[in-house]
């Protein structure tokens, strides 16, 4: 029996298929691959696949879970595919909203002309639990504050790119993306070449070039580059430990760190050794005991000094969750078109705003039909689908929303799009989205030509975070004719063709020969 | 005036304490009512220091990582102060309280509107400002600031030690007395409420020139003006002429060139003269002494 036995679309937008058994053409090649091979098959492919990642330790914690500190996240081995002509159209609108976003982090740092001229509401700014006065009128480095950013994307029931969220602060993720091509690759090496499916591994190179790029003047030669994680229980430990290796640079924790005459050191068995560039993954909050939180124990006294005086960089910068907030979110917008004069490319979802007297009461009369969000929660917490929801559920969230207005969005429910996931024995549609990477370096930004695809696993769910049951599957963003890799890889000279590209694989981390096998077969 | 100030901290630990950062919000800025001529700044044991400058002042900062027992911070600023008369600067209009309805003076002055942690904008505040809205039916703004501040300087008691930093707005309402700090907090509280833009001011004020800090507080007799044997604090408020002047309920004055502003801000947080964090779970004991004195030649 077929894989895509009795598959059906329904009345979602399906990434694979027009109608059933009708494949869209960029999957064609996927789905002749995948037809006539068993179920069994798969299940064994998948399961070397799940073995593969627990040996590689790619895991996440989940919060407030007593019975282990992680998980596995879980793979779905079916890949995503976007065609070319999509995500050029991706690529200009994520750079052109990172663009603005950027401008707008650096104005209402300095001189809030932005708000001065009405165009988003001061006290939106200004009361945002994100926003870091104490860092207005410091100059991060190239003007950057948001080098790495992590949006979130979903496709509705017309197939249309909309933005669902913006992650300016410490994104997470990215490490599956790099993991997760890893495995397909050995699962599936004939469709990369078939496909021509553009590589992501670049994206740790393209990191370092631009960390480095941060280093105070003077440094610039040979800078110490270092990664800042909470530790071991924060829930992407397992990334931070991954992209430090990966970035050949060390892992360390607060403690390791210690300001002296406003500069930045590490302590070294043989020694301290100055900080240039931390790529840090600790909430501004944590980030210094001196400057914000006094009773954190992750950060380091001293550190937001040390950088306003340009003796040391960080990535991202200080400040930058103002402008991820779910309120800010709605006037994105009007953010492109205040600082690029341009219309946004790529559409927000319609939101109605808590703190808006004619929104709040729609929201209030309307709690059936839209998804609640508080406004500085990530992850899936502090949530509310509305129309799934129970009676009591939905009146708790109308009095939080009574009680604090300025902290909640509402959203219609959108139906994201679906794309086939193996369950058992064959393939059902699953809700997903699409959190893309773009690096913003001191030349230009860069899009990394992949994403993380995640999947709501729970059959008819729509919640896809990883701690709430979602998992997720490898993005293939196929390449026109020829190879236009050389383009999107900035300053940075390697290009790689089909060629090159599968003989690095078997150098990843762990090979596992069974896998390769498998693939082959 | 030329006024010098003279301000020593000292903390003293039981235990050696290292690896210790302070932040110091002590440096006297310079603008259209006072010159700041000279400033000095040093710790013991000695440091580096560094600074950066915001619009609210500027901030001193350094660390000592050896382990130490003490650590004092001399701050000493000669300022020379321009306000002779303050009441040249309130606008005499009445009517004027409509000046605050505009929304775009409470979109642009929201940071000075809202209420913060310090300044719960609470229904506890609403009794004083009625009281003084019966007592003048004018609705000028000066009008009633200056008599808000006189208000609260005769409805409260000041008493050194009777609140302390972290002491919350509604104990000082229910206790009736305090320090500068829960009279200026409170001014903002009932600013805000009325949508007049206020923020606090940390600073220094003259009260006459003393043989020791220690010696004067509570030996003059009839008016005695209070807050000079540590950093004093009131409030600034903004007028519909576009001027910030400053109202002191502690003292029942519309501040004048005995005062010294060092930092304003939302709250009292934003303007802590010394914020420091160190290693060592040791309490400190903390000993402050101001001393401002006047060095024009008619003064006595």
């Amino acid at each position: 029996m077929s894989l895509f036995h009795g598959y059906e679309t329904e009345s979602f937008y399906d990434e694979m298929f027009e109608a059933p058994g009708t494949p869209r053409p960029h999957y064609q090649k996927l789905y002749t691959r995948l037809r006539d091979m068993s179920a069994e098959d798969f299940r064994k492919r998948t399961q070397l696949a799940d073995r593969a990642l627990i040996q590689q330790g790619i895991t996440f914690a989940v919060y407030g879970d007593e019975k282990g500190t992680e998980k596995p996240f879980p793979f779905d081995l079916l890949p995503r595919i976007i065609p070319a002509r999509e995500w050029e159209f991706l690529e200009r609108g994520l750079k052109q909203r990172l663009t603005a976003l950027n401008l707008f982090l650096h104005d209402i740092y300095h001189d809030q002309k932005i708000l001065n001229d009405g165009v988003v509401p001061r006290e939106l700014v200004v009361g945002a639990v994100n926003y870091r006065p104490q860092f207005r009128y410091a100059d991060p480095p190239g003007g950057i504050y948001v080098h790495i950013c992590g949006s979130d994307l979903i496709r509705d029931v017309d197939g249309t790119y909309r933005v669902l969220e913006d992650n300016l602060r410490t994104p997470s993720g990215v490490s599956y993306v790099l993991e997760n091509r890893i495995i397909l690759t050995r699962t599936f090496p004939s469709l990369f070449r078939d496909l021509a499916v553009r590589p992501v591994d670049h994206y740790t190179t393209q990191l370092l070039a631009n960390l480095c790029e941060l280093a105070p003047a003077g440094r610039e030669a040979n800078p110490n580059v270092v990664l800042l994680t909470p530790g071991v229980y924060n829930s992407a430990y397992f990334e931070h430990s991954f992209l430090a290796q990966q970035l050949g640079i060390e892992l360390v924790e607060g403690r390791d760190l210690f300001c002296d005459d406003n500069i930045v050191y590490m302590k070294t068995t043989r020694g301290p050794q100055r900080v240039d560039v931390i790529y840090r993954r600790v909430d501004d909050d944590f980030l210094d005991p001196l400057t914000f939180r006094s009773d954190s124990v992750l950060g380091v006294s001293g550190l937001v000094n040390a950088y306003r005086a340009g003796n040391v960089a960080l990535a991202n910068s200080i400040g930058t969750g103002v402008a991820d907030d779910k309120v800010i979110y709605a006037y994105v917008p009007r953010i492109i078109e205040y600082y690029l004069g341009e219309k946004a490319l790529i559409q927000n979802v319609d939101t109605y705003l808590a703190s808006n007297p004619q929104d709040y009461k729609y929201i209030l009369e309307n709690l059936d039909k839209l998804v609640v969000k508080a406004a500085n929660e990530s992850g899936g917490y502090g949530m509310l689908m509305g129309p799934q929801a129970t009676q009591q559920k939905r009146e708790e969230f109308a009095e939080q929303i009574k009680a604090n207005p300025r902290n909640y969005i509402a959203q219609p429910l959108i139906s994201l799009s679906r794309a086939p996931a193996f369950v058992e024995n064959h393939c059902e549609g699953r809700h997903i989205d699409l959190r893309p990477y773009l690096l913003f370096g001191k030349e230009s930004i860069t899009l990394i030509p992949g994403a993380l695809t995640r999947v709501a696993l729970r059959k008819g769910s729509y919640v896809v975070n990883s701690s709430q049951g979602g998992g997720s599957k490898d993005t293939w963003v196929l390449a026109n004719e020829p190879h236009p890799l050389s383009q999107t890889m900035g300053g940075m000279s390697q290009t790689m063709g089909e060629g090159t590209m599968m003989q690095s694989l078997p150098q990843s981390t762990n090979p596992n020969p069974t896998l390769e096998q498998g693939g082959a077969q | 005036m030329r006024l010098r100030v003279k301000h020593t901290t000292q903390y003293t630990y039981s235990q050696p304490i290292k690896d210790a950062h302070t932040e110091v919000r002590l440096f006297p800025h310079s603008d259209s009512v006072q010159t700041c001529l000279d400033y000095r700044l040093a710790t013991q044991p000695t440091a580096n220091l560094f600074h950066y400058d915001l619009p609210s002042g500027r901030v001193h900062h350094f660390n000592i990582r050896p382990p130490h027992t003490s650590q004092v911070i001399l701050s000493e600023a000669v300022v020379l102060t321009h306000l002779q008369n303050p009441f040249v600067r309130l606008p005499l209009v009445d009517n004027d309280l409509s000046f605050y309805t505009q929304p775009e003076v409470q979109q642009r002055y929201i940071e000075y509107l809202a209420e913060t942690k310090r300044v719960p904008l609470s229904a506890q505040v609403a009794p004083f400002a009625e009281a003084v809205h019966s007592q003048s039916e004018s609705g000028n703004t000066a009008c009633f600031l200056t008599q808000l501040t006189r208000h609260l300087h005769a409805s409260f008691d000041y008493v050194p030690g009777a609140t302390h930093v972290h002491t919350h707005l509604e104990e000082f309402l229910e206790l009736r007395r305090g320090v500068c700090q829960d009279f200026a907090h409170l001014f903002l509280a009932i600013c805000r409420r009325e949508g007049i833009p206020a923020r606090y001011v940390s600073g220094y004020i003259y009260t006459g020139n003393k043989p020791s800090t220690e010696e004067y507080i509570y030996h003059e007799e009839g008016r005695n003006l209070v807050g000079d044997d540590a950093t004093h604090a009131w409030a600034e408020c903004l007028l519909p002429n576009g001027v910030w002047a400053g109202f002191d309920p502690t003292n029942n004055l519309v501040v004048n060139d005995h005062y010294i502003k060092v930092h304003d801000g939302r709250d009292y947080s934003d303007v802590t003269p010394v914020r420091g964090v160190y290693s060592g779970g040791e309490a400190s004991v903390l000993d402050v002494r101001v001393q401002v004195t006047c060095e024009d030649r008619q003064a006595s």
